[in-house]
C-alpha cells in the first residue's frame, strides 16, 4: 500500500502517448497511472454487470493483468486506449458469467447456493432490491447480462455497448428486448421486485 | 410512463457508486504492481496453429476442448480479437494462486504462494503461506497452524467446520479468516461477511460480520466504521485501558492476567445492528441463538416487526409469519397490528389465505397507508375468478385510484364486464 502510494504521488506523465508507451514497457509508474486513471470506471463496469459479487476485485485486477500483458500488441493510440481497456474487462465479465454458468450446469448447483456478495451500504430494503435482481440477472446469458447492466443500470447508449462488445447496435437491442422480457418475467414472480416493476422502459 | 423500473434501475446503480467508494483501490494497486514487479518466468511460445489443429483433428482430445471452447469455458470473446495483441500471454489468466480440488486426506503446506483448496460445494479455502491444514471431509478441516481465510456459500448452517487445536468454528455465514498459533494456543477469527460460531473452552460464541474474536487476548473489532459492537471500556475510555493483556474485551474473566487462562468469548452480537446492516441471515443466526420464542414474548411492537423482516429477508417465512401473528396478538389493534396483517398477505403460501389478510388489513386500517396496494394486491389475487367481487373492487379502486398501479388491470376487468 505505501509502495502503490508513494508510485501514485510521483507520477510524471503528462503526454498521454508517453504513458501508453511506457505502461506498454511495463514501467510501473505508468501502470500506477493507468490503473489510478481507469480503476474506477473498470469497477464500475464490473459493478453494473455482475451486482454484489465476490469476485469483483478479483475481475478488474485480472483485467489490469491482461491489459499489461496486452499492451504490446495494442495497436490503437492514447485516445483509445480507454475503449480498449473497457474492452477487455467486459470479456473479462463475459468469460467469468460463461465460466459460472458451465461450473453451475456441471454440478447441477442452484444459483442460491453460489458464493454471494452482499452489498453494505444503503437502505435495506434498496440492498434486498439489489440483491434480488442481480439473483435474477444471474439466471441470463452472458450477452444479455452484459446489455442489460450497461443499458439499464450504467445507461449507457446503444452504440456505445454497442462499441464496448464490439457488436452492431441492432445486436444490442435485440439482446435488450430479449433480456427487459426475461428479467422482468422473473422478476415479476419475485416477491420483493414485483413492486418495483410496474411499467416500461424505454430500450 | 410508468418511472418505476428506472427507479430500481437508479437505485442500483447509486447503492453501487456508494459502494465503490469504499473500495481501496490503493491496496489493490500496490497487490497489482507486486504482482506485475515479480519475477515472472517467461511462458513457453505457444505451438503453431496448424501443428495445434492438426494434433488435434488427429485425436478425440480436439473435439473435447472444442466443446469445452464452445461453452465458453476457456476462450476469449471473439469479437476482440483484432483488438487484442495476438500475444499468447491473452489467453493465459493472469498469475492467480494455485488451485486445488479439495479431497479427504489431503494436507496442505504452502511454502511459496498461497494455496486456494476449492471444496465440492464450491466453497473455497486459501490457506496461506506456511500455513499447515489437513483435510478431513468435504465439509470439514483441521488448521494446525498458520492463518487460512474462508468463502463459502451463503446460506446459514451450511454444515462447515474449522478445527484449531481445542477450538471449533462452525460456519453461520460466508466469509471470515482465522489464524492459528499452536505453541501460543491463540486462535484469532476475523469475520468479514456472515457470521460463524467459535467454540472450545471457554464455551461458544456466535462472532458476526465486523468483529474479530481471539483466544486469551483482548478481543480486536476491526476497522471497519459499520462495527456493531458497543465500544469496551479501555475503547470508549482510553485511562481505563489495562496494561497486561486481557482474556477478552467483555466479560469479567477478560480481565484475567493470564492470557492462557480460560478464554472468553465475546458477547453475542445485537441483531438488530446486524439487521440495520443488512446481514439478515447473521441476524437470524444470532436470533436463533438467543431464542425466538423469548424474543417473541418481550420484544416491543415496532422490534417485532424487525423481526419480522429479518427473518422474511433470510427466506425464513415460517418465522416471519410467526412472528407477524404474534405481533397481531401481542399489540392488537395497533398500527403495527395493522401493518402484519398487510405483510402475512405479501407471505401467503395461497391465494385465499393471502386474500384474507389483505382484507384483513383494509377492514382493520380503511385510511391505511397501504390501502392502494392492499387493493391492488386483492384485485390480483381475485382477478383469476373475473367474479362479481373482483368487478367491485376494480370498481373501488378506479373510483379511488384512477392513476394508481393496478388502474389499468382494474379496467380491463371492468371492460371484461361490459362485453359479458
Amino acid at each position: 500500500m505505501t509502495t502503490a502510494r508513494k508510485i501514485l504521488s510521483n507520477q510524471a506523465f503528462d503526454d498521454p502517448q508517453a504513458l501508453l508507451e511506457a505502461f506498454k514497457a511495463r514501467d510501473q509508474r505508468a501502470i500506477a497511472e493507468v490503473y489510478r486513471q481507469h480503476v474506477k470506471g473498470i469497477t464500475r463496469l464490473v459493478q453494473r454487470v455482475l451486482g454484489p459479487d465476490n469476485e469483483r476485485d478479483d475481475l478488474v485486477q485480472e483485467a489490469f493483468m491482461c491489459a499489461i500483458e496486452g499492451a504490446a500488441g495494442f495497436r490503437g493510440d492514447a485516445s483509445n486506449f480507454g475503449a480498449w481497456l473497457n474492452q477487455i474487462a467486459v470479456m473479462r465479465v463475459r468469460q467469468r458469467i460463461r465460466k459460472r454458468r458451465l461450473r453451475r450446469w456441471l454440478s447441477f448447483r442452484e444459483p442460491e447456493a453460489m458464493p454471494e456478495r452482499v452489498s453494505s451500504v444503503g437502505q435495506p430494503a434498496e440492498r434486498l432490491a439489489l440483491s434480488r435482481a442481480y439473483h435474477i440477472l444471474g439466471q441470463l446469458n452472458a450477452d444479455d447480462r452484459i446489455v442489460f447492466g450497461l443499458r439499464f443500470i450504467d445507461r449507457q447508449s446503444i452504440p456505445e455497448i454497442a462499441e464496448l462488445c464490439k457488436i452492431s447496435c441492432a445486436t444490442v437491442k435485440r439482446r435488450l428486448t430479449h433480456a427487459d422480457a426475461r428479467f422482468r418475467l422473473l422478476a415479476g414472480k419475485d416477491m420483493i421486485l414485483r413492486d418495483w416493476l410496474v411499467g416500461e422502459v424505454e430500450l | 410512463m410508468n418511472e418505476k423500473p428506472r427507479e430500481l434501475y437508479g437505485a442500483i446503480a447509486r447503492l453501487q457508486d456508494e459502494e465503490r467508494a469504499r473500495i481501496p483501490f490503493e491496496a489493490n494497486l500496490g497487490a497489482l504492481l507486486e504482482v506485475v514487479g515479480g519475477a515472472r518466468q517467461p511462458k513457453p511460445r505457444r505451438a503453431p496453429l496448424w501443428l495445434v489443429w492438426s494434433s488435434a483433428v488427429a485425436t478425440s482430445v480436439g473435439l473435447t476442448l472444442g466443446i469445452l471452447w464452445t461453452l465458453g469455458a476457456f476462450a476469449p470473446a471473439p469479437e476482440l480479437a483484432p483488438q487484442l495483441a495476438p500475444s499468447p500471454q491473452l489467453e493465459t489468466p493472469p498469475a492467480t494462486p494455485d488451485v486445488l480440488t479439495a479431497t479427504a486426506g489431503m494436507v496442505v503446506q504452502p511454502v511459496g504462494p498461497a494455496q486456494t483448496l476449492v471444496f465440492a460445494d464450491q466453497t473455497q479455502l486459501i490457506v496461506a503461506s506456511g500455513a499447515h491444514l489437513s483435510v478431513i471431509g468435504e465439509a470439514q478441516v483441521t488448521l494446525h497452524s498458520g492463518t487460512l481465510s474462508f468463502a463459502g456459500a451463503h446460506r446459514a448452517n451450511n454444515g462447515w467446520l474449522l478445527k484449531a487445536g481445542p477450538y471449533e468454528v462452525s460456519v453461520l455465514g460466508t466469509q471470515f479468516e482465522m489464524h492459528w498459533q499452536p505453541e501460543a494456543e491463540r486462535l484469532t477469527v476475523i469475520v468479514s461477511q456472515g457470521s460463524v460460531r467459535v467454540s472450545g473452552p471457554g464455551g461458544a460464541q456466535v462472532v458476526a460480520a465486523g468483529h474479530d474474536w481471539a483466544s486469551g487476548e483482548q478481543t480486536a473489532a476491526t476497522a471497519d466504521p459499520d462495527r456493531t459492537t458497543e465500544p469496551t471500556a479501555a475503547e470508549a475510555d482510553p485511562t481505563q485501558a489495562p496494561s497486561e493483556p486481557v482474556a477478552s474485551s467483555i466479560g469479567e474473566q477478560a480481565r484475567s492476567p493470564d492470557p492462557k487462562k480460560k478464554p472468553t468469548p465475546p458477547r453475542a452480537p445485537d441483531w438488530k445492528a446486524l439487521y440495520e446492516r443488512g446481514d439478515y441471515v447473521a441476524a437470524l443466526a444470532v436470533v436463533e441463538e438467543l431464542g425466538s420464542e423469548s424474543l417473541l414474548k418481550k420484544l416491543s411492537a415496532d422490534e417485532l416487526t424487525m423481526l419480522a423482516d429479518t427473518a422474511r429477508f433470510a427466506k425464513d417465512i415460517s418465522l416471519a409469519s410467526t412472528v407477524l401473528k404474534r405481533l397481531r396478538t401481542r399489540f392488537a389493534g395497533g398500527t403495527q397490528a395493522q401493518l402484519a396483517a398487510y405483510t402475512l398477505g405479501q407471505i401467503a403460501g395461497d391465494d385465499d389465505e393471502a386474500s384474507r389478510w389483505f382484507e384483513t388489513y383494509l377492514e382493520e386500517a380503511p385510511e391505511g397507508e397501504l390501502r392502494r396496494e392492499a387493493m391492488g394486491r386483492l384485485l390480483e389475487l381475485h382477478t383469476r375468478t373475473k367474479s362479481d367481487k373482483a368487478r367491485a373492487l376494480a370498481k373501488a379502486y378506479l373510483n379511488t385510484y384512477p392513476h394508481g398501479p393496478h388502474a389499468p388491470l382494474a379496467r380491463l376487468l371492468e371492460a371484461e364486464k361490459g362485453v359479458e
